[in-house]
């Protein structure tokens, strides 16, 4: 079977849902085929939001990557010297890893387009923040996020959409002592405001107040004036055809029949997230591009980074006010320490444990537990909490390549190498920024607990498709088209040169708005 | 040698079958008598009244489809009116809730074992969620699962401390 199209979208995440949006605001007849591995996940379904509540299931939770290190079914391996954990990192669903998202909208500052010019380490971006801040605004728009403009962060030429969430009672307390170890506090930006009711359960919004690709690009596709717009889930991509310089189609296997398709068209993007993007080029061989489309100088899936998340707790020995967190989510941060002058070594993005203070009354109850011993617990010790992602530097030996065998859809094993040169210095830099807010709990009353050992996580992962000038250091240019491939783009996380030390999201749909609005104008931006 | 209690009836672990019936008004009358009875159970001061259309949504949105719970409501409906008859509402809510600990599928084999595994554990999150937490600090506005409020609404749906 064969059909011929537009633009064929391969994945359906925020970056799809986004390009999607400018090119139908452009050209509502734009023929547009949207290719998901995956399947629909029940959006607003209430059956799946007491399931939640009652069982604490969601209802994504099977597409998460099989996370099982030395089992033989695993199809995500970490071979490097640091352990690299896929545990519940990417939803492979309609709506991808917006179905499961925090919402924190945060964007980049402008250091962290230059950081190879001011750290020696890492890469530049190909342009600057100024030119990615009208993206910014737009992004901000569309994902519906509320935030406070005079927080500490890049330069704003607009302020927030929608006000900040308050700091809830723990968080004022926290943010009280802040000052002592040099941060500012400052309220989370967070995409979630439609109309939250503030369920307290954002893994699975009963309401689809939290910004959510699939119900985005549900809206898109039930307007009838995109008469030419599909979506196919089940469908993964396992090849991308291609002729010299130029794509002609994809292959993808139908899951619902068991054939294979190809579906052309005059413009690719691969919005498949970080790891299926890469994966999709170098699976794509051919007799022009024999280590995969786009992978002439061996850079494709090199310099995989992310940011590492560090915590520390405490315990305070009474909770008069019978504090509990309200909130799934913090309001609490600080981007004191992500700035210029810490680059060097890492910047730092700080931020309330969102779990905490903890009160289950229902697995008391369940327990048997007393209404005299349940009080007791109430009033009785208190644990508080706060983290901070640390950004790590893309390096050419951390890389992605495909692992013999299939996994879930079909779609090629992922093999991670992760090492750090010098991982005692970097420990240091994270033991002496757990020091320091441990000494700010401390100087509220709270003694330190045990810290965890935390290992990197897939879930803000970048750099494997990283974008830059010269087809020698980089994948995709500034306008996210592959080296040397006219019509093929990359629009993920993957694209990203840089992990910077905040969530990648809102950064990944400041791009996608751009590349839709490029495309669909037929110009640069 | 005595009688067993109907509530003591050996039942295999596995969630029984749902009967392909809607539950009648009787089995859902004496369902919510036995959620009501949390309030009490934990001397919460709760009015209960006020959970009940978030409660029969539960009832309804775990009525159907994959793991349909209706055969395990119907069995505690019977249980609960079994003990009612036998021990009255007290004696009743004591043996449940303050009695049967059952907190692992392996050990839900009667059909007393069963109701506090399928049903009265899930009553009581339940009840938490819909703003049963405010009966253990009347203080607190907001609790995993409870609908808080709104960004629209003049107060926020939390305790706040200052802005700065």
């Amino acid at each position: 079977m064969s059909e011929a199209y537009d633009y064929v979208i391969i994945g359906s995440g925020i970056a799809a849902t986004l390009v999607c949006d400018r090119l139908l605001e452009s050209s509502p007849l734009a023929s547009i085929l949207v290719l998901e591995a995956g399947e629909r996940i029940p959006s607003r379904d209430r059956r799946s939001w007491w399931d939640l509540v009652l069982a604490r299931r969601t209802p994504y939770a099977a597409t998460y990557d099989e996370d099982k290190p030395g089992a033989e079914s695993q199809e995500s391996y970490s071979v490097g010297n640091v352990l690299w954990s896929f545990k519940e990192s990417r939803v492979r669903a309609y709506g991808g890893s917006t179905m499961h998202w925090g919402g924190w909208a945060l964007r980049y500052k402008e250091e962290d387009f230059e950081c190879r010019s001011r750290t020696g380490r890492g890469a530049d971006w190909p342009f600057d923040y100024a030119t990615l801040e009208p993206w910014y605004v737009l992004a901000e728009q569309k994902l519906g996020v509320g935030g406070d403009a005079s927080d500490e962060g890049p330069l704003r030429h607009w302020g927030y959409p929608l006000p900040p969430y308050p700091w809830s009672a723990n968080e004022a307390e926290l943010a009280s002592a802040f000052g002592l170890i040099g941060l500012k506090p400052g309220h989370m930006p967070i995409a979630r405001f439609k109309r939250c009711m503030t369920t307290g359960t954002c893994k699975y919004c009963p309401i689809g107040a939290r910004y959510s690709a699939q119900d985005h690009m549900d809206a898109l596709l039930y307007d009838p004036a995109h008469s030419n717009f599909r979506l196919k889930t089940g469908a993964p991509v396992r090849r991308i055809i291609s002729s010299k310089s130029r794509v002609s189609g994809v292959e993808y296997l139908d899951v619902a029949t068991g054939n294979w398709c190809t579906a052309h068209g005059e413009k690719f993007v691969v919005c498949a997230g970080t790891y299926e993007s890469a994966k999709l080029l170098l699976a794509s061989t051919s007799a022009e591009w024999p280590t995969g489309l786009g992978n002439r100088y061996d850079q494709v899936g090199r310099y995989i980074v992310t940011h590492l998340l560090f915590s520390v707790e405490g315990t305070r020995k009474d909770n008069p006010e019978g504090w509990f967190q309200e909130y799934d989510f913090p309001t609490l941060m600080s981007r004191s320490w992500d700035t210029p002058e810490r680059q060097p070594d890492g910047k730092m993005f700080v931020f309330n444990n969102r779990a905490l203070p903890k009160i289950e009354f229902e697995n008391l109850m369940v327990q048997g537990k007393s209404r005299k011993e349940i009080d007791a617990v109430v009033n009785g010790p208190r644990r508080a909490g706060l983290s901070a992602f640390i950004e790590e530097f893309g390096d050419p030996q951390n890389r992605l390549t495909l692992a013999p065998g299939t996994g879930k859809f079909g779609l090629p094993k992922t093999r991670i190498s992760f090492s750090r040169r010098n991982p005692s210095r970097f420990m240091e830099t994270v033991s002496a920024a757990e020091g320091e807010l441990a000494r700010c709990l401390a100087s509220l009353g709270y003694e330190r607990n045990e810290p965890r050992k935390e290992n990197p996580r897939g879930d803000h992962a970048s750099g494997v498709c990283r974008m830059g000038h010269s087809p020698d250091s980089s994948v995709t240019n500034a306008d996210l088209a592959v080296h040397g491939v006219e019509n093929l783009f990359v629009c993920s996380n993957a694209v990203l040169p840089n992990a910077a030390a905040v969530n990648p999201t809102l950064t990944l749909g400041a791009l996608a708005l751009r590349l839709g609005s490029w495309l669909s104008r037929g110009a640069r931006p | 040698m005595a009688e067993p209690e109907f509530w003591d009836e050996q039942l295999p672990v596995d969630m029984l079958m749902a009967l392909d019936q809607p539950l009648s008004g009787a089995e859902v009358d004496l369902l919510w008598s036995m959620f009501r009875s949390i309030a009490i159970h934990w001397e919460t001061k709760i009015d209960a009244e006020l959970m009940r259309s978030r409660w029969l949504d539960m009832l309804e949105a775990r009525s159907s489809g994959r793991s349909d719970f209706r055969g395990e409501y119907s069995n505690a409906a019977s249980v609960w009116k079994a003990m009612l008859d036998k021990l009255e509402e007290p004696g009743a809510r004591t043996k449940l809730y303050g009695d049967t600990v059952v907190t692992n599928v392996d050990q839900a084999t009667t059909r007393l074992a069963h109701v506090k595994f399928y049903v009265a554990n899930d009553f009581i999150r339940c009840f938490v969620a819909t703003g049963g937490f405010r009966g253990f600090v009347p203080k607190a506005r907001n609790y995993t699962g409870f609908m808080g409020g709104s960004r629209f609404r003049e107060w926020p749906p939390i305790r706040t401390g200052s802005r700065r």
